[in-house]
């Protein structure tokens, strides 16, 4: 018996990034001291009333407009009503019955953007406060309570883990991308429940939801549990249970949290304190206009643009500043060029330096001058990458890079005799080479430049070296 | 200076600027009341004094509260035990507009547990006296704020109304009780009992009193996004002659005979003095008190779901969160207040599918729309403001005094988000007030008191 396909739907939570909370002035960051960023409102105290922020309408906006949705022109507040401490007012406002914003896609990056996951609905909702559990008591942090969050809903239209986890990334990129939020799952700026079932008879319907996912790879271990959970049942005829569990990352395992409430067990009640929340058309062609182009857009742009791998361009797209870094640089010097000194050589300095690509030493200006002054005097890469290394220390700058070279550069018959000692002490890769196996040429320049150091012209000596290989 | 304690604010405003009396004087002539009234009638749960150094058009003017609104450092604790020992950190907009104002609050009055009951008996703080029988309510909600403007305590007071809490206690102490346009007046800072009809009212003895403390109330809050701005107009005196008024004959089927009998003879005195009256139905408006009691119940069912002491209020320890909460919302709320929020949550969970919701809802617009086109052709709608004089003090309450509930006819306005006004209207067999009650257009809430006080000037229901 074939196993029954999965039909996985997810809930993705994305806070945003704001500086006040959905419904007060309150300020709200990751980190702070416990209990600091608070005022009466998020505490829930007695005669306080919901201010719905513009700035995060903004942000949501701009998030529904980049998944193409259809926005709505009159959406609306409800309560949702359940009694836990890390609801202040055991009630959380959300958007249940006319949510800001539905249908619509993300286009994943897989298949050249041919695979999208339909989104459901995408509307606006106040965080919960964060429980911190003690041994004996829970400690409350509400610096969280109030926080904007958006909740994107997908159909139930995913077939596997790893596609949720594709969608995962393709959503964090989304969001990074046009600054609607940090999407760090690990700090809780994004976050997934997902909710799977087998499609099978007995099974269909009876979803089970899967809690605290702090990761992507979380993500896709749990579904991975989950489905086979569900297949050894299916293949025992047991009946499943509808039941909300959170995965154990110690145990690698799910737990029953809860069995499942139904609709009405939240008791939905349209929040008087809230008038409609009413989007001009010319607002939702701002939130339009906020997006530019999209990442997926941008990274098949780059490919077809600067000729260089998909593997790369999907690299080069993970954030704006980014590929705006890499085009400036690749109109310069091409795009393979490009792409291999920022991945690489850039981004160990920017984490060595505790840096981002926006605050960088280096500018793309910089980076540009750089490679095309190396280019001209045809410098090696260690040379290139020495100086590179000065200027994020403050020792040099890109000027003179050019004479720097020169200076360093060796006379003709040292390199031609270091070439010869070293192909003679290797004649069996000579051999391989001259049999057919080009690729050892790489490894033999590499000895050649392990000797000769950063006064060598890598061109010529790669000319060189084929000519004594070949000759 | 006795004669402080019953001249209109303006006149008192006027003494003081022009030192006739000096500020001290103006707090201690409304002390001096209080403390010959106090002990008998128990109008205040909590006395203090809280006001600005700053001063205003309503410096050192006395005031009460109530004891569900916020006033930064005080109690707030809307006579419930469950909020026992709970003080706001922070000024209701209206506590900080009559701040501005100069205004001196000087306690909190009494009131039914969160405002849910119509005789201040269900305070946890025990009933607030009659001023003129002390075996009678003063009617409530706001019941203590009633029974202190009627014996000269404060210069005005702020009540609570969410089905007729102003209008019901003004209406059995004799004094003018407003509730304003569902909108005009900031929530910010009222503790929330039913958030779409729950609104500030204003208590006085002089209708003349009422806009100059709407004014500095009224208008657009930051803090409250259901509030709406109204551009300010001066309230001068109305005239009857030509006043286009209607009433629902029907609707007097629901009041006690002496009440009914009374009306008649307001509505006479009103044509005498060349106001047209004239009789229509409101067939919707007539069943609103359900409606009134279901929608209230469900909303107050949400708004009081917080008070579960995890970060305020008093918590009763319990070995697990749901037994914390079970513990403090069973010993901490009163019976009343229990019936509806049961209620409030049955009818909820029921769902949006739930025809009893659904039904209320329906008529609730049904009642807006046709008290709104009733609106269309009269200046106001007239209706006795309680079907019954105060009650006795201990009475038997319940489903049981159906047809003589006191909301039955506030809650329609309340429904309708419409302002409404209780104006004295004289003194019954037994002595004690009665009151009518207009109703206005929305955003007519001046048209109400120049209304109020042309009567008061040619002396209807004096």
């Amino acid at each position: 018996m074939n196993s029954p396909p999965l039909v996985i739907g997810l809930e993705v939570h994305v806070q945003l990034r704001t500086q006040t909370k959905l419904f007060s002035r309150s300020l709200h960051c990751y980190g702070a001291p416990r209990n600091t960023l608070v005022d009466p409102h998020c505490l829930g105290l007695p005669g306080t009333l919901p201010i719905l922020q513009e700035r995060a309408v903004e942000l949501a906006l701009r998030l529904a407009a980049a998944l193409g949705m259809e926005i709505s022109e009159c959406s609306r507040f409800d309560r949702k009503h359940y009694f836990y401490p890390d609801l202040p007012k055991n009630y959380q406002i959300t958007q249940q019955s006319h949510p800001l914003a539905r249908g619509g896609a993300l286009r994943l990056s897989v298949d050249q953007g041919s695979s999208a996951v339909a989104i459901q609905q995408l509307h606006l909702e106040e965080d919960a406060a964060r429980c911190l559990h003690q041994e004996q008591e829970t400690l409350l942090d509400f610096n969280r309570a109030g926080a904007p969050l958006v909740e994107v809903v997908t159909d139930p239209v995913i077939t596997d883990a790893l596609q949720a986890g594709e969608f995962l990334r393709e959503m964090r990129r989304l969001v990074r991308w046009i600054g609607v939020s940090d999407g760090n799952m690990n700090e809780g700026s994004l976050r997934c429940d997902a909710n799977i079932s087998l499609d099978a008879e007995g099974f269909r319907g009876v979803v089970v939801e899967v809690k605290n996912l702090n990761s992507i790879a979380q993500v896709v271990e749990a579904l991975d549990f989950e489905a086979a959970r569900l297949r050894r049942a299916h293949r025992e005829g047991r009946c499943p249970r509808a039941q909300t569990r959170f995965w154990s990352p110690s145990s690698r395992s799910t737990g029953v949290l809860r069995e499942k409430e139904s609709r009405a067990d939240y008791r939905y009640l349209p929040d008087p304190d809230l008038p409609p929340l009413r989007i001009s058309p010319a607002r939702i062609g701002r939130a339009v206009a906020a997006i530019g182009e999209l990442p997926l857009d941008c990274c098949l742009r780059f490919q077809d643009q600067f000729g260089i791998s998909e593997e790369h361009a999907v690299q080069l797209t993970q954030n704006r500043m980014e590929a705006e870094y890499f085009e400036q640089v690749a109109r310069r010097v091409g795009g393979p060029l490009a792409a291999s000194w920022i991945l690489s050589e850039l981004r160990y300095h920017l984490h060595r330096t505790d840096c981002t690509i926006s605050d960088s030493p280096v500018s793309a200006e910089d980076l540009a001058q750089l490679l095309s002054a190396a280019e001209k005097v045809s410098a090696p890469r260690s040379l290139i990458r020495g100086q590179l290394s000065r200027i994020f220390d403050g020792e040099s700058t890109v000027a003179g890079f050019g004479a720097h070279c020169r200076r360093h550069r060796r006379p003709e018959e040292e390199v031609r005799e270091t070439l010869d000692r070293i192909l003679k002490e290797n004649a069996a890769l000579v051999v391989d080479y001259r049999r057919g196996k080009h690729g050892v040429l790489d490894h033999l320049m590499g000895l050649a430049f392990r000797d000769l150091g950063d006064g060598v012209d890598a061109r010529q000596l790669r000319q060189w070296c084929q000519e004594e290989l070949e000759g | 200076m006795s004669e402080l304690n019953s001249i209109s604010l303006s006149e008192l405003c006027r003494l003081r600027d022009e030192g006739v009396v000096r500020d001290e004087e103006i707090l201690d002539s409304f002390e001096s009341r209080y403390r010959q009234h106090e002990p008998r009638l128990h109008a205040f749960v909590h006395r203090y004094r809280s006001g600005s150094a700053e001063g205003g058009i309503l410096r050192s003017i006395p005031y009460a509260t109530k004891a569900n609104l916020a006033v930064r450092g005080q109690p707030q604790d809307c006579a419930s035990r469950l909020l026992r020992g709970y003080r706001a950190p922070y000024d209701a907009t209206v506590t900080r507009r009559l701040r501005e104002a100069g205004a001196v609050v000087v306690g909190s009055t009494n009131m039914d547990e969160f405002g849910m009951g119509s005789t201040t008996e269900y305070s946890c703080y025990g009933p607030t006296r009659h001023p003129l029988d002390p075996e009678r309510s003063p009617g409530g909600s706001s019941g203590g704020a009633a029974a202190a403007v009627a014996t000269g305590m404060v210069a005005f007071a702020l009540g609570t109304d969410t089905g007729g809490s102003v209008r019901q206690p003004a209406a059995h102490c004799g004094v003018f009780g407003l509730r304003p346009t569902w909108g005009r007046i900031s929530r910010w800072g009222l503790t929330a009992f039913a958030s779409s009809m729950d609104q500030v009212g204003i208590l006085t003895r002089r209708a003349e009193d009422l806009p100059v403390v709407l004014g500095l109330l009224t208008g657009r809050d930051a803090f409250d996004a259901t509030t709406h701005q109204v551009p300010t107009r001066e309230v001068g005196r109305g005239d009857l002659r030509g006043l286009r008024v209607a009433f629902d004959p029907a609707g007097l089927g629901f009041a006690e005979a002496e009440v009914a009998v009374a009306f008649e003879g307001f509505v006479a005195d009103l044509r005498s003095a060349g106001a047209e009256v004239r009789e229509l139905s409101l067939p919707a408006s007539t069943a609103a008190l359900e409606c009134y009691l279901l929608l209230s119940s469900v909303e107050a069912a949400s708004n009081l779901a917080r008070f579960d002491g995890t970060v305020y209020g008093r918590r009763r320890g319990g070995d697990h969160y749901e037994e914390m909460v079970r513990r403090t919302r069973s010993a901490g709320f009163g019976e009343e207040v229990k019936r509806r929020i049961l209620r409030g949550t049955l009818v909820l969970a029921a769902g949006e599918s739930g025809a009893e919701l659904g039904r209320a809802r329906r008529l609730r617009a049904r009642i807006r729309r046709e008290q709104i086109d009733a609106l269309r052709g009269h200046d106001a709608l007239l209706m006795p403001t309680t079907p019954a004089g105060p009650p006795r003090i201990g009475a038997p309450r319940g489903e049981s005094k159906q047809t003589t509930d006191p909301d039955r006819f506030t809650a329609p306005a309340s429904l309708a988000g419409l302002p409404a006004l209780a104006a004295p209207a004289g003194r019954a067999r037994n002595g004690l007030p009665w009151s009518v009650q207009w109703v206005g257009a929305p955003d007519a809430d001046e048209t109400l008191i120049a209304i109020a006080m042309a009567c008061e000037a040619e002396g209807l229901g004096r």
